[in-house]
């Protein structure tokens, strides 16, 4: 994230800044919501929905956080309201074909064990992650964009990490044996 | 690819392979005017003010009538004079607020009648102003309409050989029925605003 003095001016309700706000963010979000979610389809759609969102909501946005956080917590929110759908949607699918062999996703990339075993966390803790280490936010706006108190942002991607730590390295200790990083006792 | 230490490498190995997965499905750099939110705001946000605009209690009456009048949108285009749905609002706000006025006005040089007072709180007989005007409107509409053609059909045969675009406003006259100087109407708000994007480069700094 930029530092404060280095953001652009937006001022609400000027559709003008509000598109140079989505040139300037549409990336990003996509990326959250690319970890976030299940397939590309669902992030190009989820981030519409978020803007469009964000566009009804911008005469009354205050500009107490960057733009691009109070984007990030409307595109979460999205994102988090997409994939409880698409639970019921999954179970509503297993209900169905009750004993017959599931077929895999053909829309999802080829496995790629990183972003499975982020999409296993829960949702909130997994967003942190990756507003942390991709998009380098700091507490304070990992918590405005989750809509939580700031205290907890550091236990709660902690606690991720560890998690997530352990599950890759299980799964590379059981594929090749070999481990990019050091692995984490699992008592921390 | 086989760093030491245990936190700070796993950090430093998960932001590498994060951006290494986004790297790999970022798309083309977004346009706003593609985006949702501009169609939306496109179709939604303005008949969003025109609505607010005309549709207040006495004036719900409006729709109605024009649909009562004969023939939906086609009635509400001769009414108004225009096709563009967004004249036509504003035009049919116009009328509507014309209405109010004159109901005040009213009001103001009878100012001991308490019926016309309420009368005016509640935009009662509003319906009645609007369908007269509309009326008037048409029958306005109608003669322009008749002129243009007369005056097109005089033009042409005072001067059977002018070559087409000699005169100015020609093709716009002879080629429909339309009223002189109608067919510019629609031209200021044809015009799709797109605003050239400015590059984007992604540039996350941990």
């Amino acid at each position: 994230m930029q530092p404060e003095q280095d953001q652009p001016r937006y001022r609400p309700g000027s559709i003008e800044d509000f598109d140079r706000l989505y040139e300037a963010t549409y990336d990003r979000l996509f990326a959250t919501l690319i970890l976030l979610l299940r397939d590309r389809a669902a992030a190009e759609d989820c981030v519409q929905d978020a803007f469009l969102s964000a566009f009804k909501a911008w005469p009354r946005w205050q500009p107490d956080a960057p733009a691009e956080v109070w984007l990030h917590r409307i595109a979460i929110n999205v994102a988090l309201s997409h994939r409880r759908r698409e639970r019921l949607r999954e179970v509503g699918q297993v209900v169905r074909r009750m004993g017959v062999q599931p077929h895999s996703d053909p829309t999802e990339s080829p496995a790629h064990e990183l972003v499975r075993e982020l999409r296993a966390l829960p949702p909130k803790n997994a967003a942190a992650l990756v507003l942390r280490h991709l998009h380098g936010y700091s507490n304070r706006e990992i918590a405005h964009a989750l809509g939580v108190p700031e205290r907890t942002i550091a236990s709660r991607l902690a606690a991720a990490r560890a998690k997530l730590q352990i599950r890759l390295a299980d799964l590379r200790e059981t594929d090749s044996g070999t481990l990019p990083w050091r692995r984490v006792p699992s008592d921390k | 690819m086989k760093p030491t230490g245990s936190d700070g490498d796993f950090e430093r190995w998960l932001e590498r392979e994060l951006r290494r997965t986004v790297g790999s499905v970022q798309g083309p750099s977004p346009r706003a005017a593609q985006a949702t939110y501009r169609a939306a705001s496109r179709s939604g946000g303005k008949s969003l003010t025109i609505r607010s605009g005309i549709f207040g209690k006495g004036a719900a009456g409006l729709a109605a009538v024009m649909l009562t009048v004969g023939g939906g949108s086609a009635v509400a285009m001769a009414a108004t004079g225009s096709a563009n749905p967004m004249e036509l609002g504003q035009r049919v706000s116009d009328i509507v607020q014309g209405c109010k006025d004159t109901i005040r006005d009213q009001v103001k040089d009878t100012p001991a009648n308490a019926h016309a007072a309420s009368a005016a709180r509640t935009n009662r007989g509003i319906g009645q102003c609007v369908s007269s005007q509309v009326s008037k409107n048409r029958q306005g509409e109608a003669q322009q309409q008749a002129n243009g053609v007369k005056d097109a059909d005089e033009r042409k045969s005072a001067s059977p050989s002018m070559s087409p675009g000699t005169v100015h406003g020609q093709g716009n006259g002879s080629g429909s029925v339309g009223a002189p100087g109608q067919s510019g109407a629609g031209h200021g708000n044809s015009g799709d605003h797109r605003p050239t994007p400015s590059p984007h480069t992604p540039s996350p700094h941990p």
